[in-house]
Formats: C-alpha cells, sequence, structure tokens
C-alpha cells in the first residue's frame, strides 16, 4: 500500500510558502519604489520643462548629471555607477547583503539625472534600489543567505515588472542576469513577487505598455531581411559596450585630477556634451521614448525621418556613452531600446529605398529594439521579453527571437564579458552559484587546518625533536618562537641526512634546519588564495598563521582536496527549499 | 609554435590522456581533433589563461634554495672545503680568537658583514657546544644565509696548542672545520657528510698528527663518495 507519507518524504514542506510569502512583500515594496521612480521622473520632467525650453536647457543635462553623482557619492556616501554590477557583487559575494539606504540613494540620484536630460534608463536603478528592498525583507526575517539572494532577486523581478509593466521581464531579467540559476525553488518565489508588484503596478501607473505599436504584416522575404539586421544590431550593440568602456576608463583617468576627482565633476562635463546634442536632437536624451514610439508608427514609406533618424541614432549613441562612461546614474536598458528602434528604422528605410523593395521601417524598428538589449546585455531573452511586453507585439514573437538571438551570437563571439559582468568577472568578482571559483572563494583557510599538526619551540634541536617523532604520523613541524609566531617549517625528509645521526642531532638546533622562507598562508585566505600559493611553489605542506603570525596549523593538498570535494558536493546537488 | 600532445599536457600539467579527453570532450573548442593532436602554444596559452589555469613553465615552479645546484653536486663536502681553505698564520690562543681569525681570513661574499657572522658563531657556541668530541668541532652560524657565502663553504683550522671548546667529552680540540653555508638543506647535507668522513680512523689520525690541508683534502675527496 502507497502511503502519502512516503509521497511527502524529501519534499520541501512548508519552506516553499514562507519563501512566497515573503516574495509577495517584497513584490508589494518594490512596486512601491517602481512607482515612485516613475512618477518622480514624469513629476520633475514636467517640473523643468520650463527650463528646457530656456537657453538655460542646454546646461540641464550637466546639472543632472553633477546633482544625480553629488547624491548617491556625498549624500549617501556610495559608489558610482549604473547599479546591476552592484546587485550582482552583492549576490556573488556578499551574500545577497545591501544596505537599507541603497533603497533610497539610487533611486534619487538617477531620477534627477534621467528627468534632467541623461541618456539612461531607469533600470539600473530599479534593479539596484529593488534589490535592497528584497534583501532588506530578508534581513527582517532573518533568513539564511541562499534565501536572502532569492529575495533580492525577487525585489528586481518586482521591480522591473512593475516599472515596465512587463513581468514576465522582471522574471527572466531576475534568473538569466542575477541569479543565473533556473530551478523550480527559485522560480516560484520570483514569479510571485513579479506578479504582485506589476498588478500594484498597473493599478497606480496604468495598464498601458511602455510602447504602442502599430499592426505589421510580415512575410517570408520580412523574416529573411531580419537576419542581417540581427547580426548588425550586434555590431552595434558591441560598438556601444566597447565605446561606453573606453569612455570609463577615460573618465578613470581625468578623475586623477584634483578638481575633476570631485564627485560628479567628469560627468557633469560629459553633461554638458548631452545637453549640446540634446539641443540639436532633442529626440536623443532622457529616456527617449518618444523616438520609439514615433518610429514604431511611422506608416509612410521612406519618408524625410529615415534620414532623420540615421542621424539621431548617431546623437544617441554618442550620448549615452557620455552618460554611462562618466558614471552618472542610470541603466542601459532605454538607450538600448531607443537606439534599437533608431537603428531598426534606419535599416527598414534603407531597404525602402531599394527599387523593389517595400518594406514597413516601423517593423524593423520593433526588432531591433531586443537586438540591441541581447547584445548589450548578453541577455536573449531579456531583450525578447522586454520588447514583447513593452509594445504587445506577441504576433512578432518569431522575427524578436531569430533578431535578438543573432545579436547575441555576435556579442557573444566578439565580447568576453555582457555590459553587466564585464568590471565584476575581469577582476575576479563575478561568481556564479555552483561553480569551481564559487567554492574555492567560500571556503577560508582555517576551514581546512589540521589541527593535530607539530609545533616545537625555537631553540630545541633536532635530538628533541626526534624524541616525539614516535608519537606522530606528520613529517611537517613548525618551528614556533615562546609567542607562538611561526618561525619556519622543517620538512622531515629534508632532515634524513642529520637526524639518525645522534651527535648531529643534538648539535642542530630546530631553526638551523628549519625552512624560514615557506609562504605562510593567512585564516582568512580564501581556498583560492591558498590554492595559488600551493601552485607557485610546488609545496605539500604550508603552515597557516593569524593576523599577529602565530601558528594555528597546517594546510595540506591531501585535506584540500577532500574539503574541496565535500563542499562541491553540499553546493551543487539539489536543494529542498 | 605548435606543440605535440605531450608537450601541450606538460605545459597545461595534466596528464596527455587527460589533455585527449578535454578535447574530445569540447574543453578547448567545439571541433573534434582527429589522428595527431596539433596545439597552438599562443592559443593554448590564452585558452588556458581564459580558464584561470595556472601554466607549469619549463623552468619548473618550484622555488629553490641558494646553493641548492652545489648541495646536489657529488661531493658537496670535498668542494666546500676546497673553497673554504685552510687558516694560514697564528691560530690564537682562545675559541673566540680563532674564530675571529678564521672569520677575518674565510673567502666570503665581498659584501659579507663579517663582524655579524663572528657573532652569530658566538651566539650559536653559547647555546650548546660545536665540540663535537675526540677534539673536533665545527663552528657555525645559527642561521644559514646566502649573505655570508653564495656557496657552501667549509674552513679547516688547526689551533696549535689544541683550545678548549667547551666540548662534551672536555677534550680540547685539534681540528676546526667552519661551516658557513647558504641555506638550510645544504648546511645539513655538508653536516652530515662531514660526520661521516669523522667517522674514519684514518681520517681521525690525519687530523691528530696535523697533516697538511691537501693530504687531508685528498682523503675527505676519496672518502665522500662512500657517504
Amino acid at each position: 500500500m502507497v502511503r502519502l507519507g512516503r509521497l511527502r518524504q524529501g519534499s520541501a514542506g512548508t519552506e516553499p510558502w514562507l519563501m512566497a510569502l515573503l516574495a509577495a512583500l517584497v513584490g508589494v515594496a518594490a512596486s512601491a519604489v517602481a512607482v515612485a521612480l516613475r512618477s518622480g521622473v514624469h513629476v520633475l520632467f514636467e517640473a523643468l520643462h520650463s527650463v528646457r525650453e530656456s537657453p538655460w536647457g542646454i546646461l540641464l543635462p550637466a546639472g543632472g548629471a553633477l546633482l544625480g553623482v553629488i547624491v548617491i557619492r556625498v549624500i549617501f556616501r556610495e559608489p558610482g555607477g549604473h547599479g546591476v554590477p552592484a546587485v550582482l557583487e552583492a549576490v556573488s559575494r556578499h551574500g545577497g547583503s545591501m544596505r537599507p539606504r541603497s533603497m533610497v540613494s539610487r533611486l534619487l540620484g538617477s531620477l534627477i539625472n534621467v528627468a534632467s536630460g541623461g541618456s539612461a534608463g531607469l533600470e539600473g536603478p530599479i534593479a539596484f534600489s529593488a534589490a535592497a528592498v528584497g534583501s532588506t525583507v530578508a534581513a527582517g526575517a532573518k533568513v539564511a543567505e541562499r534565501q536572502r539572494i532569492l529575495l533580492l532577486a525577487c525585489g528586481v523581478a518586482g521591480g522591473i515588472g512593475a516599472i515596465f509593466n512587463a513581468p514576465l521581464t522582471g522574471v527572466i531579467f531576475a534568473t538569466e542576469v542575477v541569479l543565473a540559476e533556473w530551478t523550480l525553488a527559485t522560480v516560484i518565489p520570483v514569479v510571485v513577487a513579479a506578479t504582485v508588484a506589476t498588478s500594484i503596478g498597473r493599478g497606480l501607473l496604468g495598464a498601458e505598455g511602455a510602447f504602442s505599436s502599430g499592426e505589421f504584416d510580415w512575410d517570408a522575404i520580412d523574416l529573411g531581411l531580419s537576419v542581417p539586421l540581427g547580426l548588425l544590431a550586434g555590431v552595434v550593440s558591441v560598438g556601444l559596450v566597447g565605446a561606453i568602456f573606453q569612455a570609463e576608463t577615460l573618465a578613470a583617468k581625468l578623475k586623477k585630477g584634483k578638481l575633476l576627482g570631485k564627485p560628479g565633476v567628469v560627468a557633469a562635463i560629459a553633461g554638458l556634451g548631452v545637453g549640446g546634442i540634446g539641443w540639436i536632437f532633442p529626440q536623443a536624451i532622457g529616456e527617449g521614448y518618444e523616438l520609439v514610439n514615433e518610429c514604431l508608427n511611422d506608416d509612410q514609406h521612406g519618408s524625410s525621418l529615415f534620414y532623420f533618424t540615421a542621424l539621431v541614432l548617431l546623437a544617441k549613441f554618442v550620448a549615452t556613452v557620455l552618460t554611462l562612461g562618466s558614471n552618472a546614474p542610470g541603466g542601459i536598458f532605454a538607450p538600448s531600446l531607443v537606439l534599437g528602434a533608431a537603428l531598426g528604422f534606419s535599416y527598414g528605410g534603407a531597404l525602402d529605398l531599394l527599387p523593389g523593395l517595400e518594406v514597413e521601417a516601423g517593423f524593423f524598428a520593433l526588432l531591433a529594439m531586443p537586438g540591441l538589449v541581447a547584445g548589450t546585455m548578453q541577455a536573449p531573452f531579456t531583450g525578447m521579453f522586454l520588447a514583447l511586453e513593452t509594445t504587445g507585439s506577441w504576433s512578432e514573437t518569431l522575427p524578436l527571437m531569430l533578431v535578438a538571438v543573432l545579436s547575441a551570437l555576435v556579442s557573444r563571439s566578439l565580447l568576453r564579458h555582457s555590459f553587466y559582468t564585464w568590471e565584476l568577472a575581469e577582476t575576479g568578482r563575478l561568481l556564479r552559484p555552483g561553480t569551481d571559483r564559487r567554492i574555492l572563494a567560500d571556503l577560508q583557510a582555517v576551514e581546512m587546518l589540521d589541527l593535530e599538526s607539530v609545533k616545537i619551540e625555537v631553540g630545541k634541536t633536532l635530538d628533541d625533536l626526534a624524541k616525539i617523532l614516535p608519537k606522530t604520523r606528520r613529517n611537517h613541524f613548525a618551528v614556533v618562537d615562546e609567542q607562538g609566531i611561526f618561525q619556519g617549517m622543517l620538512d622531515l625528509s629534508a632532515l634524513r641526512a642529520v637526524i639518525f645521526d645522534p651527535l648531529l642531532r643534538q648539535m642542530t638546533p630546530v631553526d638551523t634546519a628549519m625552512d624560514s622562507t615557506v609562504p605562510r598562508i593567512r585564516d582568512t585566505d580564501s581556498l583560492l588564495q591558498a590554492m595559488e600559493v600551493f601552485e607557485e611553489v610546488g609545496a605539500w605542506v604550508l603552515p597557516v598563521i593569524d593576523g599577529d603570525g602565530r601558528f594555528l596549523g597546517t594546510l595540506s593538498k591531501s585535506t584540500l582536496f577532500d574539503r574541496y570535494r565535500r563542499e562541491l558536493i553540499v553546493q551543487t546537488s539539489a536543494r529542498a527549499e | 609554435m605548435a606543440l605535440n600532445l605531450d608537450a601541450a599536457a606538460r605545459l597545461l600539467g595534466v596528464s596527455p590522456a587527460t589533455l585527449r579527453r578535454w578535447a574530445r570532450e569540447g574543453q578547448l573548442g567545439v571541433r573534434r581533433p582527429s589522428g595527431d593532436y596539433g596545439f597552438d602554444e599562443a592559443e593554448l596559452r590564452s585558452w588556458a589563461r581564459s580558464h584561470g589555469l595556472r601554466l607549469r613553465e619549463a623552468a619548473g615552479a618550484k622555488a629553490s634554495w641558494p646553493g641548492t645546484a652545489a648541495g646536489s653536486e657529488e661531493q658537496p663536502l670535498t668542494l666546500a672545503l676546497s673553497r673554504g681553505g685552510a687558516l694560514e698564520g697564528d691560530t690564537g690562543a682562545s675559541r673566540d680568537e680563532l674564530l675571529e681569525r678564521m672569520v677575518d681570513q674565510a673567502p666570503l661574499e665581498r659584501a659579507a658583514d663579517r663582524p655579524a657572522l663572528l657573532l652569530q658563531l658566538l651566539e650559536r657556541e653559547g647555546l650548546t657546544s660545536t665540540g663535537l668530541g675526540d677534539g673536533i668541532a665545527m663552528p657555525h652560524p645559527r642561521t644559514p644565509s646566502a649573505s655570508f657565502s653564495a656557496e657552501p663553504l667549509v674552513m679547516l683550522a688547526q689551533p696549535e696548542p689544541a683550545l678548549d671548546w667547551g666540548a662534551l667529552d672536555g677534550q680540547a680540540v685539534h681540528a676546526v672545520f667552519l661551516l658557513v653555508n647558504p641555506a638550510p638543506p645544504v648546511h645539513l647535507k655538508v653536516l652530515s657528510r662531514l660526520a661521516f668522513v669523522l667517522r674514519d680512523a684514518g681520517f681521525q689520525a690525519l687530523l691528530r698528527e696535523r697533516a697538511s690541508f691537501e693530504e687531508i683534502l685528498t682523503r675527505v675527496a676519496q672518502l665522500e663518495p662512500k657517504a
């Protein structure tokens, strides 16, 4: 007879319910953050209307960038940047822990920057703020680190879902970019948070998508024509990410100067450039969603708008590089969407100029939007669902998918890392769950100590050592002084020449025979750091010391392997959450 | 430069079988190799770098002690003794005077801090006497250091009359071997060789008779290979 008890064995019990409940709570809070940010930008944008129309308008982006950076760096005392890498670092290295004040810092900073015309979007700041919301709820609920990371991702999913009225995009972004892990245990809470947050967001911000697009009548020829567009979108994405990093490198150099090193000064100077661009092409600055709508809804074929859009594309590119490259607060979603729309529209317009071809430029504008997102973020799903949900063009799923995946393909073949992960990965701070680097970084030397290791004091002779030899199976001995401070290491195999001669034993102090140059490992060193030392010197046993140089025990390669294996089993096997 | 399977495996620090499996599984690239495995060294290096894999360079990763090469010589003691030579002239009236003269004459590094060496030798004697018994002493600094001599060095002195060394058996010392070594391993090696040679009755007789340095060195060279 099958009993229900058997079926329930090994299931997660009430834990998933608890997580879902917390996720719903995070969703409510995240939607509040999203509504505040979206309405804040709207209100401030309207309030600045008269300034924008005046001759002073050209200075507005510079002022916004300066103020935005000052809010984040000076008032809230947080590092700058566009937000998402900071979230990834919190996940990778700090167990999903973020400061509660991060809930508002980036929110205010980017609100000011974007509303004043900085060419950036809100997904970076919303992801950052909503992640901090999730982290804070997790801290309040006193859940473990893995669950804290999950709730942080719930915040991201909720925030993005609510602000773009795009719940699926929120779920996909949180899983594809933030968690990099797809399991039932992670998907349920993330979906709950996105559902709750987006429901509230729709109620308060309206149920319309960010964009409205016309109906397109596409056929196999259009599908074929979207192949080159996908590749082109990939190239433009790579160009954009590359240019932003070049600009960041330049900005980092400039910040070494005395005046330029002050927070916000470099961003303000770049903001002057943005203001200049905005003076000629007002469509190219700010979030720039009007341009997207114009492109999506243009029903004239080969109109003069085409030439104009090609110029705006260039202007938007430069404005985005200036804004994001100078570390003014803001995200890359919105610029990617706008650049994509302009690129696709120019592409379609150019095709339409060819004799015998009749295409709708708006169709290609729609396709290139996810193309750019997929290319810059190396996240094709996020790009696809973002475009689908914000435009409602579900009948164009197939060509959208094609362009997104081609762009991601080009980006992956030319760029090692995405816009988000670049800096973290290059500095070894991106540690995805269940990977070798993650485990090596988690384990500390102090967890792998051989506590039975034998130590002997300075001034004792090899004869004293020979007396303790029968009582131990160890081959390596630490030499310490009266305070226990590590002095050197004795390797029995190196003592073979003298250890059997009683006279020599008596006349050789341990400190004459010890290796004092042996590298020491700190108790707080990670297994990764310890492994590097082992590799470098080719040793089998190394001493571990504390901050004062006191000897704590030895670390041997064989223990290392054993502990690593155990950690691997725990961290990579299926979990019941 | 092209590398064959064995050389490439050595560079990566894995067995050729592992490298072949990696190639088959597609860890090295999409295409499955057929027939002879040929690896482009530059490509392999950049692949290893992108995976954070440390390469085993030809020189060998192990940090080597100073004087390690000398320690692996067939006859480190003979070489060290011929390098150090014998104390010439007056041998002094006490242990400390003798040591002072030896330190003065020893062919040390140009920049060697001779007073520091003398201090270390006296300090070591203060710990326990280096007088082994049977009229032999082996003074040496407590911490071997390449700053005194980059190569192992043994210097002989034959004090006349024999000197009090505080030896365990109370005997006065007539043969003094000053050991100055760059590092612990080579020090232990030279020390053990010297102890071996000293066990030879004929050699002990030579020392007692205060034979010439040439005779003693010849005898050491004959005895050492048997160690």
